[in-house]
């Protein structure tokens, strides 16, 4: 672990109070309870209990909080809430050389938003940025909300972003990048004809038809998402839910009119994959999450994916909004 | 300021004029980016040309931004894509 890397580990509510009031600036995930609990400080966090650690590997704990600590050179250029109409501009409150790290609450306003529009926005491409959707036990989805809280003013939403705009010393830039463990499968190509969250309807070669029917005649194992190339990057659209009686399919991510989807082919042992695909990585992430749906669905609890930590989230942001997906941000010399 | 050669490093940024940019966004030449960010934004810039080819500038001055603002992890990709190595 180099000097600009995060120190990461889950930490009781008191120690992380503690480094608050030292002056650190942290990137934090949890429980609600725990970061009400909080001083006000250079920070900002969001809501969730599952997280990939080095002490534990997959864990689901509501008792203490994920810490990522931002190295002791870096600055907070701005740091704020943005509503769904301030959330276009949000780029402008960057640094020139930094990154910005976005959190947005599961089922917001922002959080379609973002996923719908965030490529149009000015700025968006000026500087790395990552992030994660903020979420809730999965058993308590749909009973509780997930939040996400700006440390320096005390503000909890659950309908606005957090966004922390980091800037670093010249010496320094900051990079991500993703691993994506799925790739198209070779069945049919399936467009739609609208962006959004859900659909009825797909074109499955051109013919359209509906997306359930679809699913259902082939037997698709919705545990494996929609895969499109952006140009060489696997970009994955995971299935939320089928809603049979009216005929529509639910994401966690937007399918985009133009893209050209396939199924996932099925991946074998995830944590070994992803140590695989991982071994080459030659800077320790400074940052990183994964899908809650990979710690779900690969039964990650005490399994780990090589050295990577980081929550695992209800959608991960690499730019734009990913799912089943690990996001890495690394800070190179040079 | 899209109009003069950027200097970033050892780098010069071409300025907009230069015919390469176009070529870029109209899709007439092709490269396989090797940094997420460029594949994630070609992916919006040539859908939006496709819609609307009136924002050919804006996109050129959009693209050309990026490079000034990233080169220093996006170097391979300007590098690769003006010496001409077009696939």
């Amino acid at each position: 672990m180099n000097a600009m890397t995060f120190h990461r580990s889950l930490h009781g509510v008191a120690e992380v109070a503690g480094m608050i009031e030292a002056g650190a600036m942290l990137l934090l995930a949890g429980d609600e309870r725990l970061l009400r609990e909080l001083p006000r400080g250079d920070w900002i966090g969001g809501t969730i209990p599952y997280f990939m650690t080095a002490e534990h590997g997959g864990i689901h704990d509501a008792e203490r909080i994920f810490v990522a600590r931002l190295p002791v050179s870096a600055s907070i250029a701005h740091q704020a809430i943005y509503d769904a109409d301030s959330l276009p501009h949000f780029a402008a409150d960057g640094a020139d050389n930094g990154f910005s790290v976005i959190l947005l609450p599961s089922q917001s306003p922002v959080h379609s938003r973002f996923a719908i529009e965030g490529t149009e926005w000015k700025g968006l491409f000026d500087r790395p940025v990552v992030g994660w959707v903020t979420g809730v036990a999965l058993d308590r989805v749909g009973i509780d909300s997930a939040k996400v809280f700006d440390g320096r003013t005390g503000r909890v939403s659950d309908s606005a972003a957090a966004v922390m705009h980091v800037a670093l010393p010249d010496t320094v830039f900051a990079k991500v990048d993703i691993v994506n463990l799925f790739e198209q499968g070779d069945g049919e190509t399936l467009t739609f004809d609208e962006p959004g969250f859900s659909t009825e309807w797909v074109r499955v070669d051109g013919e359209r038809m509906r997306l359930v029917d679809f699913i259902a005649d082939r037997g698709i194992d919705t545990r494996l998402p929609l895969v499109a190339d952006y140009n060489g990057a696997a970009i994955n659209v995971a299935i939320a839910r089928i809603i049979g009686d009216e005929g529509r399919v639910e994401f966690f991510a937007p399918v985009f009119a133009g893209m050209a989807y396939r199924f996932a082919k099925p991946i074998g042992h995830y944590p070994t994959q992803f140590e695989a695909a991982v071994a080459g990585m030659e800077t320790a992430p400074t940052f990183s999450c994964n899908c809650v749906l990979n710690y779900a669905y690969a039964d990650l609890e005490g399994q780990r994916t090589g050295t990577i930590t980081g929550p695992m989230t209800f959608g991960e942001i690499a730019y734009v909004l990913l799912t089943q997906t690990m996001v890495h941000l690394t800070i190179e010399q040079g | 300021m899209g109009n003069i050669v950027v200097q970033q490093g050892d780098v010069a940024i071409a300025p907009e004029s230069d015919p390469r940019w176009r070529t870029l966004v109209s899709g007439e030449r092709k490269f396989e980016y090797r940094c997420l960010a460029l594949r994630i934004m070609m992916i919006r810039i040539r859908g939006t040309y496709e819609r609307d080819a009136s924002s050919l500038q804006a996109l050129v001055a959009e693209l050309r931004q990026f490079f000034v603002a990233n080169l220093r992890f996006a170097a391979p990709d300007y590098e690769s894509i003006f010496a001409g190595a077009a696939r």
